[in-house]
């Protein structure tokens, strides 16, 4: 070999060495570092706003409560609605239909809790995630820690648009239905359910925002099917890097996600300084790339559809910390539920800096042929 | 932060949280914001005596213009120019207008220099915007106004008007539904109804004819990946009933007014020109669904006369036509006489 290409050979051979110390492993994206600091007044301004709507909250909880304690005008055992009379009366009957069997579906026999549905018309288009220009319907709740004890209220915020809708048509239309099935239960229908939840998954659920008991219904269990995982070609596009792992088999991943506040939308802030205990804000719509994965918000309702009431029950009331009530209930530990839940929505993965064998031999095989072809076509070049 | 934010409140771990505790961290917070909103748009470029900075006020009408003490020349320009704007745009109106404090930044961030003249178009523009997207947000929670535009009422408002004219004459002109051809031709009620301004309690069955919400219907749900239940009595055998249904379970995909927001703010504007001064002041005065009759009280005029002159209005606006410039002419012909050159010389590889 010439010394020049000997030389050339020698510096390619360096910047691979170079590009590999620089860039194995692979490691996930630090998001947080690359975002920077909101200004001091926005971020004020932000977290005003998110105090106002805790204050209006408290300020619908009293209110309803004061309707509560006039004897005779909610039953103790059963749900209760509240629709402002701006809305044409026969909403309140749609509203129910809608939430009453969910409800009777979720409840075993008396409820734990008694619930009151309020109705409202949101004056804030929090989110225009429609071309039409429709807001999404809000679902917040005010849990028994917050009221005495013994009341749970959800608090559906339908959007201006939506609500002109349903008062023109009389009905509730596909997207307001969906939003509020999936939502309008919420900490409620599991506390309705399996009562009060322990100190532990308390502090676990407000850490989570309580992202996880979203949706209290608990027909289906995902990890009972054979079928396809929904969301299979998700994980390479857009999921969070720890679920992907999780998914993959790090059980330390897994039990990072479990402890990972919720991802919400890309550059919002978290306020946990202005929380009110029991006050749940509800998210305008849930993200996908969230820590615990695209349902997230069925997280326990899974749960319940996999280990069945009586054992969940047990975990949901325990006092001691999540992980270990969960082993304690089930018999298995948390972090490895996390996992087979993962794969059951999006497969196992195939991540990690692994190398296979037959894209390996492709290149060996390649490289030969460009080399050999490149030494005999200089052969045949020979002069003299 | 906590401090501020959590005052107080914690301490009763394990009870409710008490509305009025909460409150006064609300107040506590937007004291706060305030005093941070003030910090950042008046940067400490020399303290007042009471280590405060320093800054030029200029009123006007229900305008203050806060600015740094080498913009207060600027500031002055300005606060006249956005008064003499606002007053043409709302008249005797400007006194239920909202007092509106704009600050003048020292335009930090930007490199370049700007000319004075840009300067002053600049801060007039965001003044003016100001006080019209505090005027919209006023009028925002009013839900008749804001289903009934689609875009901010006052923008539209004060907008070219011929412009408006000419679009909605258009629309009069080309639009394809029954209603707006029957408005073209006259029927003051149909122009209600195309104008999606009648209170009806049926409003997709006043909108459009059967054969209309067949092809709104297809055109919308054509590509879906589910056909929802109904939608093939719809369209193939053509049961209106079934159409209807659709349209009352699918309205956000479906319902649509016959003319553009475009045409509605000419009838607002119709009824601003007719009634005079004072406009703002009833249209703030008025509330409820039915925004004929509230138009109507800021024109001064019953619902059919404010009709029949927005028609009338509409109608005699001039179609903008298509001209060609004498520059587009000769463009043409230039590259019409290099093609042909082209096209007549043969081609050097030309074999025989």
């Amino acid at each position: 070999m010439a010394p020049g290409l000997r030389r050339s050979a020698l510096y390619a051979l360096l910047a691979c060495a170079l590009i590999a110390l620089a860039l194995l492993p692979p490691r996930p994206r630090r998001e947080t570092d690359e975002r920077p600091p909101l200004r001091a007044d926005i971020r004020a301004a932000r977290q005003l706003a998110a105090a106002t709507e805790r204050l209006a909250l408290l300020a619908l909880r009293d209110s309803v409560m004061e309707q509560v304690r006039s004897p005779g005008s909610f039953s103790p055992d059963s749900l209760a609605f509240v629709v402002p009379a701006t809305l044409p009366t026969q909403v309140g009957a749609v509203v129910r239909g809608l939430v009453m069997p969910l409800w009777s579906g979720a409840i075993d026999g008396t409820p734990r809790v008694r619930g009151v549905v309020v109705i409202e018309v949101d004056t804030i288009d929090v989110w225009r995630g429609f071309s039409s220009g429709r807001a999404w319907t809000r679902v917040s709740h005010i849990l028994p820690e917050a009221i005495d004890g013994r009341t749970c209220i959800a608090r559906i915020a339908i959007g201006m648009r939506d609500a002109r809708d349903i008062a023109a048509t009389g009905t509730l239309n596909v997207d307001v239905t969906s939003e509020i099935r999936a939502r309008v239960l919420g900490t409620c229908g599991f506390t309705a359910a399996f009562g009060l939840p322990g100190a532990g998954i308390r502090s676990w659920l407000a850490l989570e925002a309580h992202l996880p008991a979203a949706h209290a219904s608990w027909l289906n269990d995902p990890l009972a099917g054979a079928g396809e995982p929904r969301y299979r070609d998700w994980w390479q596009q857009d999921l969070d890097f720890g679920f992907v792992g999780c998914a993959s088999g790090d059980l330390k991943r897994c039990r990072e996600t479990l402890w990972s506040p919720p991802g919400e939308d890309r550059g919002s802030v978290q306020f946990t300084e202005i929380d009110v205990p029991g006050v749940v804000v509800g998210p305008p719509y849930y993200d996908v790339r969230g820590p615990l994965g695209p349902s997230a918000q069925t997280f326990l309702a899974d749960m319940v559809a996999h280990y069945g009431r009586e054992r969940f029950a047990r975990f949901w009331t325990s006092d001691a910390p999540l992980e270990e009530a969960f082993e304690s209930a089930m018999g298995e530990p948390i972090a490895k539920w996390t996992m087979q839940r993962a794969r059951a929505y999006i497969g196992v993965p195939d991540v990690g800096t692994r190398t296979r064998a037959m894209p390996a031999l492709l290149s060996v095989l390649f490289s030969l042929v460009v080399v050999g072809g490149a030494g005999a076509l200089t052969r045949l070049r020979q002069v003299g | 932060m906590l401090a501020v934010a959590s005052g107080g409140r914690l301490a009763a771990q394990g009870t409710p949280e008490s509305t009025a505790e909460y409150r006064q961290v609300v107040d506590r917070l937007a004291e706060r914001w305030r005093r941070l909103v003030q910090a950042e748009s008046l940067p400490q470029i020399g303290s007042g005596s009471e280590g405060l900075p320093r800054f030029d006020t200029v009123r006007l009408g229900t305008l203050t213009l806060l600015a740094p003490p080498p913009r207060a020349e600027l500031a002055h320009a300005v606060a006249r120019a956005a008064w003499d704007s606002i007053t043409r745009d709302f008249g005797s109106d400007t006194v239920v207008l909202l007092p509106q404090t704009v600050t003048i930044g020292f335009g930090r961030g930007s490199r370049r220099v700007a000319s004075p003249e840009y300067q002053e178009a600049s801060v007039l523009a965001s003044v003016l915007a100001a006080v019209r997207s505090a005027e919209a947000t006023r009028l925002r929670p009013d839900s008749a106004v804001a289903d009934w535009f689609s875009s901010s009422l006052l923008a539209m408002l004060f907008a070219s008007d011929s412009v408006q004219r000419s679009v909605t004459h258009m629309e009069l002109a080309t639009k394809p539904w029954a209603v707006v051809r029957a408005c073209y031709d006259g029927d003051l009620d149909a122009c209600r109804r195309a104008l999606a301004i009648a209170t009806t309690p049926d409003s997709v069955a006043f909108r459009f004819t059967p054969a209309e919400r067949r092809h709104l219907v297809e055109q919308a749900m054509q590509n879906w990946r589910e056909r929802p239940p109904g939608m093939a009595r719809c369209i193939d055998a053509a049961v209106d009933s079934a159409c209807i249904d659709l349209f009352r379970r699918f309205p956000q995909y479906l319902n649509q007014e016959p003319l553009s927001a475009v045409a509605r703010a000419t009838l607002l504007r119709t009824a601003v020109a007719l009634g005079g001064a004072g406009w703002y002041a009833r249209l703030l005065s008025t509330s409820g669904p039915d925004y004929l009759a509230r138009l109507s009280i800021v024109a001064g005029t019953p619902p059919e006369t404010l009709l029949a002159e927005w028609r009338a209005r509409i109608m005699s606006a001039k179609l903008q036509r298509m001209t060609l410039s004498r520059l587009s002419g000769w463009v043409a012909f230039l590259w019409a006489a290099i093609f042909a050159v082209a096209a007549t010389r043969s081609s050097r590889w030309r074999r025989d």
